[in-house]
């Protein structure tokens, strides 16, 4: 059984694993940006995917870090919004409709589904898109932020119910999508995040939006299990 | 030696047939003698029926002080403002097409007036605001969602109306739907766009010249007692009715609506100080347009139209007397605009008209 993991960033959590733990079982994991020369990354999905990674089963994570391009870094004027009706707003931030969030996230994601369909029209054996990993709870002085949000770091970093608000609403529009496309959807490990849905403090190093290998192997736990099931 | 009667010596626009516009329809030009101008760095705040949307837009991009009170957050595109309404108007209340919606909203933003129904189930299980019911794409997810944009939206009226310096209300129906227990009044049919109607609940209203002047005067009287020096300018829409829920002809309720908003309008123009009748209605519809200005569907009105009519407007109201409106295109940019909190509202070329989603389908 040849299962292959096409990702972007979010590959790497998988490679790691794999690398660390010598896997032999026939899963690749794959970071689809730089597959030409391993280094370059490239938003170009190439079109000889499946000659070069023949698969039983395909597995995908594109993109995946929309939620923390839009709500990282604590905005300007701090928002808040509702996912359910016994969600609260924190105190001294902006209400802003869930529709506006949605649009928001939808039109950032829309990239990334694009090129996960580009992925899958180029295979006919089943595939399921993974969800990212989720935030973390509260940043620590060995974490280090992303390049791109450095210049915005006098902000400070939005409150952890918030990124968490807006990551169950990418998860909810990454599910939408697969029910529309008729896609399998992965959520994020339950052993992974603490009992309020963050990503455990083990699960990532020093980069907030990426999980480490430990988060890797779990992901491929739950590939070879949902690929069992 | 000619015999005197009252009419000699008036001056030509009194009379018929010495309008320029006989000759040339873009020469009409009804408006005589304002009673106020409007400085650069004037508030201005506009409100009322989809007609109100042209003239928003015009004095945004037109060197107008055009006050936005309730923003996009942002953190977010300002592409998403449109998608939105936000900017539409200078707060989310989308379109007052009555005299009674604008002092209820008045009523409601200040605490007194709280409608029996506030909120309206979607058929995707979304809720709308009965109020503004196409003001949020999609909907809200909940009634408490709802809650919060409602207070943020009223908050932003209650800013519109005690900033403002210039407030220009559109008249754009008399008939309306209306929950008999409280006396709300909504700007669609219950049904159309969220709710049920419910012929126990919901009745149909035309309001009468008595009843709009009482609105409008009620209206202005609480705005001035909150903002005394609020200049206010009234218009009446050019647009006929979309539908009617009298039975006979549309364009007989048509006539009706707008001859009962055209002598309201007159009414308290004459009841109240520094409140003008601006004639758009005249300018869309009178004989000398030859009907050119109406689009295809005989009832929306061309950009040419909207652009006299903002032309005249400009012409007489503008302290800076300006000459030219520039024209709305998709790319056009608000290029004399000198006010930081003026809107990308050129941006917002799809014009909202909640009464277009009434059909009899």
């Amino acid at each position: 059984m040849r299962i292959v993991f096409f990702g972007d960033s979010h590959a790497h959590a998988l490679i790691r694993a794999l690398n660390k733990s010598g896997d032999q079982s026939g899963l690749t994991a794959v970071d689809i940006r730089r597959i030409e020369d391993g280094k370059t990354n490239n938003k170009t999905i190439l079109t000889n995917l499946a000659q070069s990674y023949p698969a039983d089963h395909l597995f995908c994570c594109l993109g995946g870090t929309e939620y923390n391009l839009l709500g990282l870094i604590e905005a300007d004027e701090p928002f808040d919004f509702l996912v359910t009706p016994d969600d609260t707003i924190l105190p001294d931030r902006k209400p802003v409709p869930n529709g506006v969030i949605r649009s928001a996230l939808a039109a950032r994601m829309r990239s990334a589904l694009g090129r996960m369909s580009e992925v899958r029209a180029q295979y006919s054996c089943p595939f399921t898109c993974v969800a990212p990993p989720p935030p973390f709870a509260h940043i620590d002085d060995t974490a280090s932020l992303p390049r791109a949000f450095l210049p915005h770091l006098t902000k400070g970093i939005a409150p952890a119910s918030v990124r968490r608000k807006l990551y169950m609403v990418q998860i909810g529009l990454l599910e939408a999508h697969c029910r529309a496309e008729g896609i399998g959807f992965l959520p994020a490990p339950v052993a992974v995040q603490d009992v309020d849905g963050f990503l455990l403090r083990n699960c990532w190093r020093n980069d907030p939006t990426h999980g480490n290998a430990r988060y890797g192997a779990a992901v491929i736990g739950q590939m070879r299990d949902f690929q069992l099931a | 030696m000619p015999n005197s009667h009252p009419y000699r010596g008036c001056p030509d626009y009194q009379f018929w047939r010495k309008e320029p516009a006989i000759q040339e329809p873009r020469a009409f030009d009804p408006v005589v003698s304002p009673a106020f101008h409007i400085a650069p760095d004037d508030a201005v705040v506009t409100a009322g029926s989809c007609f109100a949307q042209h003239v928003a837009r015009y004095l945004a991009s037109n060197g107008f002080n055009f006050l936005v009170t309730e923003r996009l957050n942002s953190a977010f595109d300002p592409k998403f403002a449109a998608e939105f309404n936000y900017g539409l108007f200078p707060a989310r209340y989308g379109n007052l097409y009555t005299a009674r919606q604008l002092r209820q909203l008045i009523e409601r933003a200040y605490g007194m007036f709280g409608p029996v129904c506030d909120t309206w189930a979607a058929s995707d299980g979304s809720v709308v605001d009965p109020f503004r019911p196409q003001i949020q794409p999609g909907g809200f997810i909940c009634a408490e969602e709802l809650a919060l944009d409602r207070a943020v939206h009223l908050a932003a009226v209650r800013k519109a109306f005690e900033k403002m310096k210039v407030f220009v209300f559109t008249l754009g129906l008399t008939e309306t739907w209306m929950d008999r227990r409280d006396g709300a009044v909504y700007p669609l049919a219950p049904g159309v766009a969220g709710g049920e109607f419910d012929p126990e609940i919901h009745v149909f209203h035309n309001f009468t010249v008595e009843e709009t002047v009482a609105d409008m005067q009620a209206s202005i009287d609480f705005i001035r007692t909150r903002n005394p020096g609020v200049r206010i300018i009234l218009t009446v829409s050019p647009v006929p009715l979309n539908a009617t829920a009298v039975d006979r002809h549309v364009f007989t309720s048509t006539t009706y609506s707008k001859a009962v908003l055209r002598v309201a309008a007159e009414e308290i123009c004459q009841r109240n100080k520094e409140c003008d009748y601006f004639p758009s209605y005249e300018i869309i519809t009178s004989p000398y347009a030859r009907g050119q200005y109406y689009a295809d569907d005989c009832r929306e009105v061309r950009p040419e139209g909207v652009e006299h009519v903002m032309s005249t407007f400009l012409r007489h109201y503008a302290e800076t007397g300006a000459r030219t409106v520039t024209r709305q295109t998709k790319s056009s940019t608000s290029p004399t605009s000198t006010v930081p909190e003026a809107p990308s509202v050129e941006k917002l070329l799809q014009v909202l008209c909640d009464e277009e989603a009434i059909d009899n389908e």
